[in-house]
């Protein structure tokens, strides 16, 4: 699993460690079953907060990716699954917002907008 | 699993190792068996089995000298022959087809299984001979010098067994692939978590092993004999060794590389700026580490070897070489290689 954060980033670190998990998830890399790494073990990698960690897991057990179990740690839930099945959807969408000259900030509030 | 076919050399090999690693070990037991019975009447119930510095010091009822003495070479035997067999049919991973190959490793279980056989022949007809027409089994001669005849035999059978098989494929040398690296900013800052963990065919030959050894231990013991406390201590340090071997944790941040078994032991560290290449190489267990766990290889090579197929290899700055057969080694080494880069540049 590969975490990337960058301070300078407008965005919150704690969205950046979710988003990192996100992205493995979307390419197959890490599916239903398949442990996350400590939080503690991430924080210290990476110079953070645990807390900020934690932040990130709790926020991916909220979206349902990702099932937290008190001595079994986080685990990727089976509702992780139908992600990697979106993943060429996806990058096929933004590729095309892309060639539009329409900013992927704009597509993320088109798509919410267009949520039931 | 889809079913391969075997190369020919492969197939070759294997049989070959099943001519000399079975079939001949076990046709000179069977020889041997067929000596003792026939002299069975002759000798002593309980019969000697056992030799100490003192003379005679272990007995079994002579009903079960064959069956005992037959049933642990037989075991080493059968075992033996399974591991080399299975081997190459071995998965290198969940989405990768199996290595078909045969390895030196295969072949030298094969050696050592006709130098077993030879030997416990030898000792199970010599240890019967001595005895025979004796009333009391205390009264039995020295066995040192059969004893020695047997080893000799072990070492010459097994050397012989060697060159009879045909020659192993020649697979030619480690393919290993130089790392690419990852785009990352100035201000980014990346790490990397992977596990590596035990092929299940390498968890049921140490599993195999063990209960063997537990076995071994439990008649030990019950036979009452002497130097059981070793044995035991022996049981549960290997017990312990085997565990810490089942599951790795890989980690790659901005201090380099640790990859530390799940119980915390043994542990492998390696700083950016002791890192002097970074790449991913194939790796087949048996035949270039000899088998799963924390290895050392004939080419100097050396770490964690659980399963065949993709691993993260490491060039250290002395030139000694570390691998671990984690998943997704190629993002790792990636990882890997832009942090190194990425440290080198900061300092200079």
């Amino acid at each position: 699993m590969l975490v990337r954060i960058d301070a300078d980033s407008a965005t919150a670190i704690f969205d950046q460690v979710a988003a990192s998990v996100r992205a493995d998830i979307l390419s197959g890399r890490l599916g239903p079953g398949d442990r996350l790494p400590a939080a503690r073990e991430v924080a210290d990698a990476l110079d953070i907060n645990v807390h900020t960690v934690l932040h990130a897991y709790q926020q991916l057990r909220d979206e349902g990716l990702v099932d937290l179990r008190r001595g079994r740690g986080a685990v990727i839930s089976r509702g992780a699954a139908p992600l990697a099945e979106l993943a060429d959807d996806v990058r096929a969408l933004v590729a095309r917002a892309a060639a539009l000259g329409v900013s992927p900030t704009t597509l993320a509030s088109l798509v919410k907008e267009n949520a039931p | 699993m889809t079913d391969v076919p075997l190369a020919a050399d492969v197939r070759r090999s294997r049989t070959g190792f099943i001519w000399v690693g079975v079939v001949a070990p076990s046709a000179l037991l069977a020889l041997a068996a067929a000596v003792v019975l026939a002299w069975m009447p002759e000798l002593p119930d309980p019969i000697a089995t056992h030799w100490g510095t003192g003379g005679v010091d272990g007995f079994l009822p002579r009903a079960a000298f064959l069956p005992a003495l037959l049933g642990i070479c037989g075991g080493v035997l059968l075992f033996d022959a399974i591991l080399a067999v299975v081997s190459p049919r071995m998965p290198q991973s969940s989405t990768k087809p199996p290595v078909r190959a045969w390895s030196a490793t295969s072949k030298l279980l094969g050696a050592m299984n006709l130098g077993l056989g030879a030997g416990f022949a030898l000792l199970l007809v010599s240890s019967a001979g001595i005895q025979r027409g004796l009333a009391d089994a205390t009264d039995a001669p020295g066995i040192g010098g059969w004893a020695a005849l047997a080893m000799l035999a072990m070492v010459v059978f097994a050397v012989v067994g060697w060159f009879v098989q045909p020659k192993s494929p020649d697979y030619g040398p480690v393919v290993a692939a130089q790392a690419e690296s990852l785009p990352l900013a100035g201000t980014e800052r990346a790490a990397w978590f992977g596990t590596a963990s035990m092929a299940r065919t390498g968890v049921v030959v140490l599993l195999v092993a063990l209960g063997l050894l537990v076995l071994m231990t439990v008649f030990w013991i019950a036979r009452g004999a002497d130097g059981w406390q070793v044995l035991v201590a022996t049981t549960l340090l290997i017990a312990i060794l085997t565990v810490t071997m089942l599951v790795f944790r890989v980690r790659i941040d901005r201090r380099g590389l640790l990859v530390r078994s799940l119980i915390g032991w043994p542990r492998t560290r390696i700083p950016l700026d002791d890192i002097d290449d970074v790449a991913t190489a194939t790796i087949d267990p048996l035949r270039e580490f000899g088998g799963w766990g924390w290895r050392i290889a004939v080419d100097g090579r050396r770490g964690v070897v659980l399963r065949a197929g993709e691993a993260l290899q490491v060039t250290r700055a002395k030139g000694r070489v570390f691998v671990v057969t984690v998943d997704g080694a190629a993002e790792a080494a990636a990882v890997l290689q832009t942090l190194r880069l990425g440290s080198k540049d900061d300092r200079s």
